[in-house]
């Protein structure tokens, strides 16, 4: 099995790095740029920035700050929120962030997704989705967790990697933010259907979380831990390497 | 004159090149001017994207004649990620697309020889392992991890120009070049921390 990557999730609203439940009820951690630079020098894999209210305001306010974290911090970024045309694309990645992630835009045309990989290449592009479990699926929602889409996250997985995407990022928007474990049945569902790598996120509380979850996922996204200083990222990945998890130190 | 031009042709991540490099104390500067590109002690060529369409950028602004014309004055090039596929002969990413021919062997889909069914593209950091017939990558490297992410990967025909490999699919691929005065990268080095950035400054510091 190959070495999953932990990677630091921050939501971003206005300038600042927030913390929700459940993608709403949001908290203040602190500057964006700090909390990134902190986390590369304490050895993280890589950096989601997800601007959690450009979709919903139709405005962009995220790339002023990737470019000065962008400059110090030599792990890969990813960026998402309010993407939503190739020039969005090209603005992020000029700035200095290496992926994009894409919900909104790609729910509501999914030809976006293949345009942007055959343009762009699709090692850039990430479609995001947000699940919601019901009785016997998972919903697929939009802006930020509050949208309805009607697509079963598993049909909608297959059909994004079909039309060209990189990589996905998914989080369970039931298990976000509530530190209680993630939703290990979502991710074994979707993972022997897809082949591309799965970055999967919602609800890392502690040690043991990220430790169960592992032999399911190629890479796992972590906010509130990192983020509430529980763990230190380095300490954490020796200690995760003890248990037989293998990860980049 | 700058020493080290970083290939502006619309198809590589320059700002993050150009952070790492700052980073490391070098500077350079970004260019698709054919003078500033012939007379550079190393250029740099980057790139992201589908290898036919950056060919034809490279071509359709004359950069593979600068390129040719700059190694004859006895510059340096070093090719990162898909500039590094960009060094060999041929890809077959979207049917069979002529590279630069700078290096012998031919860029391949990491389809074909995924026998353990790993995800593609290949994405994450990997340990690379030294090529000790090569052995100008220091081997003081050797199972240290960089960042990559990648679906096609060159397959070298000289493997004394491999300098490391890495495990992909049940198998070895060629995950870097050295020769006197050609390096590439499949990996990203700007990307992969301070591994990366040593990396970086050790292969400068060998070219030129």
């Amino acid at each position: 099995m190959h070495n999953i990557r932990i990677i630091a999730r921050l939501d971003i609203k206005g300038d600042k790095v927030v913390k929700g439940i459940n993608l709403e009820g949001i908290r203040k951690i602190g500057n964006p740029k700090e909390i990134a630079l902190n986390y590369y020098t304490q050895g993280i894999d890589e950096i989601i920035y997800m601007d959690v209210v450009a979709s919903l305001y139709e405005r962009n306010t995220i790339t002023k700050f990737i470019k000065d974290a962008a400059s110090k911090i030599f792990v890969p970024l990813t960026v998402g929120g309010g993407i939503r045309s190739l020039n969005d694309i090209r603005n992020v990645l000029n700035n200095g962030a290496d992926k994009v992630a894409i919900n909104t835009a790609a729910i509501k045309n999914p030809n976006f997704i293949k345009e942007a990989s055959n343009a762009i290449g699709s090692q850039s592009i990430v479609v995001s989705i947000e699940a919601k479990k019901h009785t016997n699926y998972w919903e697929a929602y939009y802006d930020n967790g509050r949208e309805k889409s009607g697509l079963d996250v598993i049909n909608w997985a297959q059909k994004a990697q079909e039309l060209g995407a990189g990589e996905l990022l998914i989080t369970s928007v039931d298990k976000e933010g509530l530190e209680k474990g993630m939703d290990i049945d979502l991710l074994v569902a979707i993972r022997d259907k897809i082949k591309i790598p799965i970055i999967f996120s919602g609800g890392v509380g502690n040690i043991e979380h990220v430790n169960e979850t592992a032999p399911y996922a190629d890479a796992i996204a972590v906010a509130s831990l990192f983020h509430y200083n529980k763990e230190k990222i380095n300490e954490f990945k020796k200690k995760l390497i003890k248990k037989g998890i293998e990860v980049r130190i | 004159m700058s020493d080290i031009v970083i290939l502006d042709y619309g198809y590589g991540n320059l700002f993050s090149i150009k952070s790492s490099l700052n980073e490391l104390g070098i500077s350079a500067l970004c260019t698709k001017q054919f003078d500033k590109i012939i007379n550079a002690k190393l250029i740099i060529l980057p790139g992201v994207g589908s290898f036919y369409q950056a060919m034809k950028a490279v071509e359709k602004l004359h950069l593979d004649t600068a390129i040719k014309k700059a190694l004859k004055k006895k510059s340096k090039i070093l090719g990162i990620c898909l500039g590094y596929q960009m060094l060999f002969e041929q890809s077959e990413e979207f049917g069979i697309n002529k590279g630069l021919g700078l290096i012998k062997g031919k860029v391949i889909s990491l389809n074909k020889i995924n026998k353990s069914r790993n995800r593609i593209p290949n994405v994450g950091w990997r340990p690379i392992l030294i090529n000790k017939n090569n052995n100008i990558l220091a081997e003081s490297f050797n199972g240290k991890m960089v960042y990559f992410v990648h679906s096609f990967v060159p397959r070298a025909t000289v493997e004394k120009e491999v300098s490391s490999f890495i495990k992909f699919g049940g198998t070895k691929i060629h995950s870097s070049i050295h020769t006197n005065n050609i390096v590439g990268f499949q990996f990203h080095p700007e990307k992969s921390g301070n591994v990366g950035l040593q990396i970086l400054k050790d292969t400068i510091d060998y070219l030129i």
